[in-house]
């Protein structure tokens, strides 16, 4: 199914830059200067789609950094798949650069 | 709390209680980034997302199977019949004649105005003669003034005499604007009294004067120039009592209507628990108030009453209030025999049972079920004196496989 998957610049972009180490929405954000009420409702499609699939960090460890626990995101295989479709599609997508973390 | 996590907590009721306590926990962990990386400026922006985040949210998860399960909850309901005064508030301009009937009178020392009448204030009234009004002017000791008036209904005019707007006094506070008998009235002419017609008598009592003193007095002047006993009757009732007489013909109305259905009563209604009690009580209130509200706005019943029953209408508005509140109660007690006795939610799934020509011997009727599963309704085909009123059976956890959530 989600070899099938057409998906927007927008999408795709989020997706590219998950799979370049951009693990959160707030993250993903950044890298990509998209806004927030974007960026969310998209994580949302690519999850519900299987291209992306969520975890939360573990609550000691958040709290111990005196800070929330985050949601992180990251590519599953078929997200894999999709993605290199996508950069074939849109070619500047390759331009992304890694997340220093 | 920050005005972005408020936005953020504010976007939250957008989404599906399901989802709802992640979601909000997912936006203010990336808040707190978003304050700490972009400053404060930032995370309004960035906390203005959530709205879209949160309707996007609710987009795959109305399917109709959901949305009849919210309609069929108790919470639907209140707010549907929550929103009938609204509707009532908007359609009436913002409830005109109910702010009325509540704000006090726009007349200075509104407590000593009085109507005065010759025939009780329930009775279809004709008016009083001129010549007892000139008697009354002349003689009484007990009135600072008196005034007369006609008033015609469908041409929105009245004709009232000289002193009319001094014995009223009226204020001219900003915002209080003067009205008497009606709002819908807005031409007022002034004209001098034909001594032999009748006329809608007004006065303000002097201070301390009590309305019955005065009523003695006025009936005592008609008596020493020789009007007949029976005609020398006379009733003064306080103006802003006859305002807010609207409320007490809705209380009366309200009343007679509880005296129709309490025979039926306890064979009607279901077994009571807290939260089934404070349902009724605020379905069954929300309606009332719609009813209060449309008798008001809609049958000018305020100024009706304020007119002491010219034409019989106050009959016809306690006889809407009577029918409205009946119909009220009736349709509210219907609505929670039809409910589970669990959740509230409405039952579904009717399927008749039995056979009807067979009551002697058999049990027929329509069985109705919890959609989620707590219980099942077996309603009789026919009331009869062997037989059981509605039934109510709980079904336990073991039935709860074939009830599928979603």
């Amino acid at each position: 199914m989600a070899d099938e998957v057409k998906l927007t610049h927008t999408s795709a972009l989020i997706l590219q830059t998950i799979g370049a180490g951009y693990r959160y929405g707030f993250d993903v954000m950044e890298a990509t200067g998209l806004p927030s009420g974007t960026v969310y409702p998209a994580l949302r499609r690519l999850e519900q789609l299987g291209l992306i699939h969520s975890t939360w960090e573990k609550e000691s460890k958040a709290l111990a950094e005196q800070r929330p626990a985050r949601k992180y995101y990251k590519l599953t295989a078929a997200g894999t798949q999709t993605l290199s479709k996508a950069v074939e599609r849109y070619p500047l997508l390759q331009h992304m650069k890694g997340a220093s973390s | 709390m920050r005005r972005p996590e408020w936005l953020i907590r504010a976007a939250s009721l957008l989404v599906p209680s399901e989802r709802r306590a992640e979601w909000i926990k997912e936006w203010l962990a990336e808040l707190h980034y978003a304050q700490e990386h972009a400053g404060e400026a930032r995370s309004y922006a960035f906390a203005r997302g959530a709205f879209h985040d949160a309707v996007w949210q609710q987009r795959d998860f109305w399917t109709p199977k959901r949305a009849r399960r919210v309609a069929q909850s108790p919470g639907m309901c209140l707010a549907t019949l929550a929103a009938l005064p609204v509707v009532i508030a908007l359609a009436s301009g913002f409830l005109s004649l109910t702010r009325l009937a509540v704000k006090p009178l726009p007349y200075r020392d509104a407590g000593r105005i009085v109507l005065i009448s010759q025939a009780g204030s329930m009775a279809e009234r004709s008016g009083v003669p001129s010549a007892n009004v000139t008697l009354w002017r002349d003689y009484a000791q007990t009135l600072d003034g008196i005034a007369t008036y006609q008033w015609r209904p469908d041409a929105g005019s009245a004709t009232v005499s000289e002193n009319f707007f001094s014995v009223l006094a009226p204020e001219r506070r900003a915002g209080r604007g003067f009205w008497f008998l009606s709002p819908k009235i807005t031409r007022w002419q002034i004209g001098r009294p034909d001594k032999k017609a009748r006329y809608g008598v007004v006065a303000r009592l002097r201070p301390e004067v009590s309305p019955s003193e005065a009523s003695a007095e006025l009936s005592a002047i008609l008596r020493k120039n020789g009007v007949q006993d029976w005609d020398s009757l006379v009733e003064l009732t306080p103006l802003a009592s006859r305002v807010h007489m609207v409320f007490w013909v809705f209380a009366s109305g309200l009343g007679l209507a509880i005296l129709i259905i309490l025979p039926t009563l306890r064979m009607r209604m279901p077994t009571w628990n807290p939260t089934a009690a404070g349902f009724f009580l605020a379905k069954t209130g929300l309606l009332l108030v719609s009813v209060l509200l449309c008798g008001i706005e809609f049958t000018g019943a305020s100024s009706i009453t304020m007119l002491g029953g010219a034409n019989g209408l106050v009959a016809v508005s306690a006889w809407l209030f009577v029918m409205g509140s009946t119909g009220a109660l009736t349709w509210s007690i219907a609505d929670q025999r039809q409910r589970c006795r669990v959740c509230l939610k409405r039952l579904g799934m009717a399927a008749h049972v039995g056979c009807p020509g067979c009551l002697l011997l058999d049990w027929a009727g329509t069985e109705l079920v919890c959609v989620e599963g707590h219980g099942m309704l077996h309603v009789p085909e026919m009331a009869a004196c062997w037989q059981d009123p509605d039934k109510w059976t709980f079904l336990d956890e073991s039935w709860q496989e074939l009830f599928e959530r979603g």
